[in-house]
């Protein structure tokens, strides 16, 4: 090449590079990834399709965290425990776990709502005729321990409908055809029975508290008030991670299903996602973004819970909750 | 590259770029499409290393598979192989299309640069051949469409990359880079046509691109605005219809009861169970029933008490539900409240509800009344769109980035949740703006959004990019066209400039470069006004002016040429002559001939070179010129003889402007002539005269081609008279051999046998004697021609014997004679060598004798005893006698000395040897010492003598002769006498002439004697000029006793005379004189001798000269005299005059002048 060309070439080059130099810094230096550990409520399901989701979808890595998910303890059912006792940095708990928790003394707090809408129903089947607590009166209704019961108090108390006029039957089986066996009406959650009578093909009537001034929040994510105050950007990282994934489960349920079905290959994959779909309303109402908890149904669940015998004493409910990690 | 490169075929050219200049452009293109796509390939890596993902790797390989063609492109075209380049080239433009495939680039980036570098590729390599160029161009243009429509699995969006940009800055700015360095090179260097044609084209181009350009911007700014603006003012006009609607909602709710049903209703809720209550609910439900059906707004009507239970409800179902905990309700209870869309699950749907509160006639709340809404409606808001195009849609978003209302383009069943960049700057960050962002459907869309604080909901109106700025694109393309069209103009208008400038620049230029390769018949053919018409005839008439002198010039030479050769083959036609007469005819008829002259004659100068006679003469006038023995004197009298005194060339160009001319009667035609000299070295030995009718035919030009035949006619000339003296020479030698022999014979037979005759016989029969009547035939025996004897046959008559035996004879004959001859010279040789051999020993003898006596008291021998070596006084006496053994020193038989050897017996033969040896080698020595001294004294003679000459004849004055002699001998005295002969010839008187003597000399110079006053003379008039040489003069026998007396007087010892004689006249006698006796050597004799022959000459010259110089002093003088004399007006002062004069030169006191007729002289 003439030595005239050689000029062009090498200035380029040298201009090239610089630039280059400069695109390539903007790079990502590598990060320590902090270690947290969440005790989810039960099994693998699609329950927790969200943080699923996260995992599986590197949110949970952009945010810089190794998360290990544990099942439920069969030995200590209580997430609260584990969390309170330092094994698991997270958990998953109901509103009402909480909030006695807090009343014993446990330093616990909701750092965002899940289920919005609480899946437990009175189910009846389609052709029962009972489809409002009205239509109850005359009827049994098998209920178990626990959460349904009270529930069905308060909603009984609100509507003030003379429970002795029904028949109430103490059930402990999930499988809705072994209750309605047993009685005209049973509780449920939507997401099992009539997920599971659809199905099947029949119809299913349902009775929802939260017609009839029964809001409970379900699944929250919960931590502790020292991680909180020790962690609070973990704190906060973890949350946004784990909603977006359970926005992107709501959008993609099939996603969401395939993700939790990683973490167990032998749940089957059309019970899952009839259950993330008949979950997905009650998540996302649509009406506020995910995880944002009204201080209104917080104290109406407080309310409740003390009108219900089940809390001893109102306290204050805000020491049970923290909006500062969802943000609005 | 291939090791074995095949030789270049250089393709048949014509017009346009050579091969090499093609391979050249090549070469930097390919260099330059090497550099960019270096480039590209680095600026592939941030790419990768920012996706990581394999077709970002496939792109890097084919890019540097592109860089390897492209390097390979200009290796070749380094090595001339330009179609092989070029082929590479199109390679790697295949390969770019195969890259902008897998990229998914922007076409509009990448279609470009691959079509131009392919265009400027077939360009170069397929030169004027539009049909494929229009064939390829249109396989790249299908190819580079394919990659649009075609989407392979292993592509990639190269724009996803952030580091897109930088490969696109990188790129573009390089590619823009290399355009303006070409171009700017171009303008330097190019040719005149392409930088007229790029600048014209830039010039066009540029204002209008940057026109263009600038329009463009300001088009899309402004179009920007525009489209924002009208997708705002459609935005906040949906807002208000929202509102609107929201408070029509409201209102309508608001007038759904009358005055008497809110009535009843207040009954009702204060007594739910009353009397009528059931009628009374029944009632309220139809009223709302009927404001369902006639505003069709609402889906469900219901009123809720203070509890927050539903009380009535147009939608049986929803009675006693408690609705306490929702949004509408516990904010409804206050102020009117537009719930968000919210879902039921027991409703299984998304609605919204309007809710405000109920008051009674007291304006006491006493409930809430709310409406269900079907989303249907904000779906009809959300589509009623008017002023927006086909591709543009706006639409509602809840919280929860759901999609609220039904999209208008896009099919969806159950939510879309939209994280648009719109969406979420609306949604999360509750922002109103506007941007170009990718919508929920993946589509570029120009978008509006708003954040609606009352609905909790956000609008976002957006327009598809492509159909917003479709007026842009239009906009954009129209002036695309314009600068197309105005390239294309531009290019037109070049092209035709470049024609009527650049065309005849070029053609002057060819033009000149076929004048500079040597035609000078080339012309350019333009006829402009301008200032290149002039250009064009100037150097039309200057290649004219040009051709005209060379030719003129090339006549010349090829004239002159012409006549040299004519001249060289004249000149070997007579070189082969022998004769010189019939050599000078024919040299002068060939000349006249050849050279188509009138007339041509030859004269030779005689011996004396003092005349030119004519040899050789052409034609008539020729041969009478001969026959009269025509010759001319050497001198400046007429041309020729003009010319052989000078020895120059005489040129006579026109004889009727020479006024020296004498023309000749008999060559009356003759208008210029040529007289050239025949020079052999620097004699003269004739003269070629030429003579032309045609004045300025025979001038300086032909002047060089006549003499070089002038110089070889001269020599032939030469030639031939040596020849013929040669000839002459070998003719006489021949006859003196002959004779010679005849001689010889003669002496030899009678030298050694006194016979006459030699004669041998022989005879068959011996008994008989010869008889002499017999036949008989005799064959002659000779010798260089010359008979010596022969052979005679008796017995045989001529006729007898055959052609064979007679030649057998002959030869028998010959050789004899020959053999005889032989052994007679041999015998002469002999007797020769006999002599010398004489003669030589002769010589020994004398020369030894000579130098014993010159050695005079030097040592006669030497003896020599046990210690010493003594020289000898005396020859010792005795003769071998006594015991001494006398052993002769004998060179060449002459005895020149002896050893004696004193002992009292006779040495035995093996001293004798030893002796003999030794003698031998003494007197080896010894006589070779002896010619060597006489050698060297010899040389000193030479040399003194050589001195003595070069000084003589260097002498100015006789005083200095004289002074040169004495220097001769230290001793000595030198006179030089001049002699004047008398009528015979002898010398009568003696004049002192000069003299050198160490004592003063007593006589004067200029003393005049007769020759009686030296008796001595007599001694050296008889020795005929020889110098007496007389050694001591009291005891030579010649001096006479005057002389003897004389020199006692003078103390004169010795003294030489030297006679000076020069030719048959006494010029003059120089003595020298020594005040004791001499000894004179043989060299000093010889020295002497040689001595007197030069001063002879020497005076001469001084006597000669002198009086000479006399004379003419004496004419002078007369010269003067008479000229006064002449110069006199009257007798008187002519007579006066001549008195004074006379009386002045001879110093005489009177001077009479006298003028009388009867006077006598030397009365």
């Amino acid at each position: 090449m003439s030595h005239k060309q050689t000029r062009l070439p090498s200035l380029f080059i040298l201009i090239f590079i610089s630039i280059l130099m400069t695109g390539c810094s903007s790079s990502q230096p590598e990060v320590e990834k902090t270690d947290i550990s969440v005790r989810l409520k039960w099994l693998h399901q699609t329950q927790f399709a969200g943080i699923y989701v996260a995992e599986r979808e590197g949110y949970y890595a952009e945010e810089n965290l190794n998360v290990s998910l544990d099942i439920v303890d069969f030995a200590q059912q209580l997430a609260h425990e584990k969390v309170v006792a330092g094994e698991n940095m997270f958990g998953i708990g109901t509103p009402d776990e909480l909030i006695l928790a807090r009343q014993q003394g446990y330093p616990v707090r909701a750092i965002a709502v899940i289920y919005r809408l609480n899946p437990l129903v009175y189910t009846a089947p389609g052709d029962s005729g009972i489809s409002t607590p009205q239509d109850l009166i005359g009827h049994s209704i098998g209920l178990g321990p626990g959460q349904g019961t009270w529930l069905y108090a308060a909603m009984m108390g609100r509507l003030g409908i003379d429970r002795s006029q029904i028949e109430e039957i103490e059930t402990t089986t999930y499988d809705i055809y072994e209750c309605w066996s047993l009685a005209d009406a049973c509780v449920d959650y939507a997401t099992n029975g009539p997920v599971r009578v659809r199905f099947d093909g029949g119809t299913v009537n349902i009775i929802w508290p939260s017609d009839y001034g029964i809001n409970f929040y379900a699944d929250v994510l919960f931590t502790t008030d020292e991680f909180i105050a020790q962690n609070p950007d973990v704190v906060a990282r973890f949350v946004r991670a784990t909603l977006r994934g359970w926005n992107k489960a709501v959008e993609d349920p099939e996603l969401g299903t395939e993700h939790t079905l990683s973490f167990d290959a032998e749940l089957n994959y059309e019970a899952q996602l009839a259950a993330l779909n008949a979950s997905i309303p009650l998540i996302d109402t649509g009406q506020v973004s995910l995880g944002y908890m009204e201080p209104e149904i917080w104290q109406e669940m407080m309310d409740v819970m003390v009108e219900q015998g089940i809390l001893s004493a109102p306290f204050d409910v805000t020491t049970v909750y923290t909006n500062e990690f969802v943000g609005e | 590259m291939s090791e074995t490169s095949s030789p270049v075929v250089l393709p048949p050219q014509s017009t346009g770029r050579t091969w090499s200049e093609r391979s050249r452009f090549m070469q930097q293109f390919s260099l330059v499409l090497l550099v960019l796509m270096g480039l590209s390939f680095l600026s592939l890596i941030p790419i990768y290393l920012e996706l990581r993902s394999g077709p970002v790797l496939l792109d890097m390989g084919i890019t540097l598979l592109a860089v390897s063609g492209l390097l390979v492109a200009h290796l070749v075209a380094r090595q001339q192989r330009l179609m092989e380049s070029g082929y590479a080239v199109l390679f790697v433009a295949l390969l770019m299309v195969a890259g902008v495939f897998v990229e998914q680039g922007n076409l509009l980036l990448s279609a470009p640069p691959i079509l131009i570098g392919v265009l400027l590729t077939i360009i170069t390599i397929w030169p004027n051949q539009w049909g494929r160029w229009l064939l390829v161009i249109l396989f790249y243009s299908l190819l580079l469409l394919a990659t649009q429509q075609v989407t392979l699995s292993f592509s990639y969006n190269l724009a996803q990359a952030e580091s897109f940009n930088i490969r696109n800055g990188v790129v573009v700015v390089g590619g823009l880079s290399v355009a303006l360095l070409a171009f700017a090179r171009s303008l330097q260097r190019g040719s005149i046509r392409a930088r007229l044609i790029i600048s014209y084209i830039s010039l066009a181009l540029l204002p209008v691109i940057l026109v263009g350009l600038a329009i463009s911007l300001v088009n899309v700014q402004r179009a920007q605005t525009q489209i924002f603006g009208q997708l705002d003012a459609i935005a906040s006009q949906k807002e208000t219809e929202l509102l609107t609607w929201v408070d029509q909602l409201q209102r309508t709710l608001a007038i759904s009861l009358t005055a008497r049903d809110t009535d009843i209703v207040e009954q009702l809720l204060q007594t739910p169970t009353g009397e009528n209550a059931e009628a009374s609910v029944a009632q309220i439900e139809q009223s709302l029933q009927n404001v369902i059906v006639q505003t069709e707004l609402f889906e469900e009507i219901f009123i809720l008490d203070l509890q927050g239970r539903i009380v009535i409800s147009t939608d049986a179902a929803q009675v006693d539900k408690i609705q306490i905990n929702q949004l509408y309700f516990r904010e409804g209870v206050n102020a009117p409240y537009f719930q968000p869309p919210l879902f039921t699950p027991s409703l299984g749907t998304v609605s919204m509800v309007v809710s405000q509160p109920l008051y009674d006639s007291q304006q006491n709340k006493i409930g809430v009344i709310a409406g269900r809404v079907n989303l249907e409606q904000l779906t009809q808001i959300a589509s009623r769109l008017t002023g927006m195009g086909e591709r543009s849609e706006l639409y509602f978003i809840g919280l929860n980035n759901g999609l609220i209302t039904r999209p208008r383009l896009a099919e969806s069943d159950g939510t879309l949740f939209i994280r648009s960049e719109g969406a979420v700057a609306a949604i999360s960050r509750r922002e109103r703006g506007q941007g170009l962002y990718e919508n929920y459907r993946g589509v570029q869309v120009v978008g509006v959004y708003k954040w609606l604080p009352d609905l909790q909901m956000a609008l976002l109106a957006e327009q598809e990019v492509d159909e917003a700025f479709a007026t842009i694109r239009t906009g954009v393309l129209t002036s695309v066209i314009a600068v197309v069209v105005a390239a294309f103009l531009a290019l037109m208008v070049a092209l035709y400039m470049a024609r009527t400038i650049a065309t005849p620049v070029v053609q002057l230029a060819d033009a000149a470069k076929v004048v500079a390769g040597g035609n000078l018949a080339e012309r350019v053919e333009l006829e402009r006004d301008d200032e290149i018409g002039l250009l064009a005839s100037a150097f039309n008439s200057m290649t004219g002016q040009l051709q005209m002198l060379i030719g003129g010039l090339e006549e010349r030479v090829a004239e002159q040429t012409r006549d040299l050769t004519l001249a060289a083959e004249v000149g070997q036609r007579i070189a082969t002559e022998r004769n010189l007469d019939s050599l000078l005819t024919a040299a002068a008829q060939l000349i006249k001939d050849r050279f188509d002259l009138y007339h041509a004659q030859i004269y030779l100068t005689n011996p004396t070179e003092q005349l030119l006679i004519l040899r050789a003469s052409t034609g008539e006038a020729g041969r009478e010129l001969l026959r009269r023995g025509h010759r001319l004197t050497v001198g400046p009298g007429s041309i020729n003889g003009a010319a052989a005194a000078n020895r120059q060339p005489v040129i006579v160009s026109d004889t009727q402007q020479d006024l020296n001319f004498r023309p000749n009667p008999l060559l009356p035609q003759t208008r210029s002539e040529l007289a050239i000299p025949l020079l052999v070295g620097e004699r003269v030995v004739g003269v070629l005269d030429l003579q032309s009718e045609y004045p300025n035919a025979l001038s300086e030009t032909n002047l060089s081609a006549f003499q070089t035949l002038a110089g070889q006619l001269a020599v032939a000339i030469e030639n031939a008279s040596l020849f013929t003296e040669v000839e002459n020479a070998r003719t006489i030698l021949e006859e003196q051999s002959r004779r010679l022999t005849r001689t010889s014979w003669d002496s030899y037979l009678d030298a050694i046998t006194r016979q006459e005759r030699f004669v041998a016989s022989y005879q068959v029969d011996s008994s008989t004697t010869p008889d002499e009547s017999a036949p008989q035939v005799a064959v002659p025996m000779q010798v260089a021609n010359e008979p010596i004897g022969f052979i005679k046959l008796v017995g045989k008559s001529a006729d007898e014997l055959s052609e064979d035996q007679l030649a057998l004879v002959q030869g028998v004959a010959n050789q004899v004679a020959q053999q005889v001859e032989n052994l007679r010279l041999f015998a002469q040789t002999e007797q020769y060598r006999f002599q010398a051999e004489q003669a030589v020993r002769r010589l020994t003898r004398e020369g030894w004798e000579a130098y014993h006596a010159s050695t005079g008291d030097a040592a006669a021998g030497y003896i020599y005893t046990q210690d010493q070596v003594l020289p000898l006084s005396t020859a010792p006496t005795d003769n071998g006698t006594n015991g001494t053994y006398i052993h002769p020193l004998t060179l060449r038989g002459e005895p020149i000395g002896a050893f004696h050897l004193p002992s009292t017996h006779t040495p035995d033969d093996s001293t004798i040897a030893i002796i003999d040896a030794i003698a031998e080698t003494l007197i080896d020595h010894i006589e070779n010492l002896r010619l060597s001294e006489a050698t060297q004294t010899a040389l000193a003679q030479t040399e003194t003598l050589y001195t003595l000459t070069s000084q003589l004849t260097q002498s100015e004055t006789l005083d200095n002769v004289a002074q040169i002699i004495a220097g001769l001998y230290e001793d000595s005295s030198v006179t030089l006498l001049t002699i004047e002969s008398d009528a015979l010839g002898q010398p009568e008187w003696l004049t002192i002439a000069a003299s050198w003597t160490a004592t003063p000399s007593l006589i004067d110079p200029g003393t005049r004697f007769p020759l009686a006053a030296f008796p001595i003379s007599s001694l050296w008039i008889k020795s005929g000029g020889k110098p007496v040489l007389i050694e001591n003069i009291e005891t030579d026998p010649r001096v006479d006793e005057q002389t003897r007396a004389i020199s006692q007087q003078f103390g004169i010892m010795a003294s030489a005379y030297l006679p000076l004689r020069v030719g048959q006249s006494w010029v003059g006698l120089i003595t020298i004189s020594w005040q004791n006796p001499k000894m004179f050597s043989e060299g000093e004799i010889q020295l002497i001798e040689s001595l007197s022959a030069q001063a002879a000459v020497v005076v001469n010259n001084r006597l000669l000269l002198q009086s000479t110089t006399k004379r003419a002093n004496r004419e002078t003088m007369i010269n003067t005299i008479n000229r006064r004399i002449q110069s006199a007006t009257s007798v008187e002062t002519a007579l006066e005059t001549a008195a004074r004069e006379i009386s002045q030169l001879l110093k005489a006191r009177q001077t009479l002048v006298e003028i009388n007729p009867m006077t006598q002289p030397g009365s």
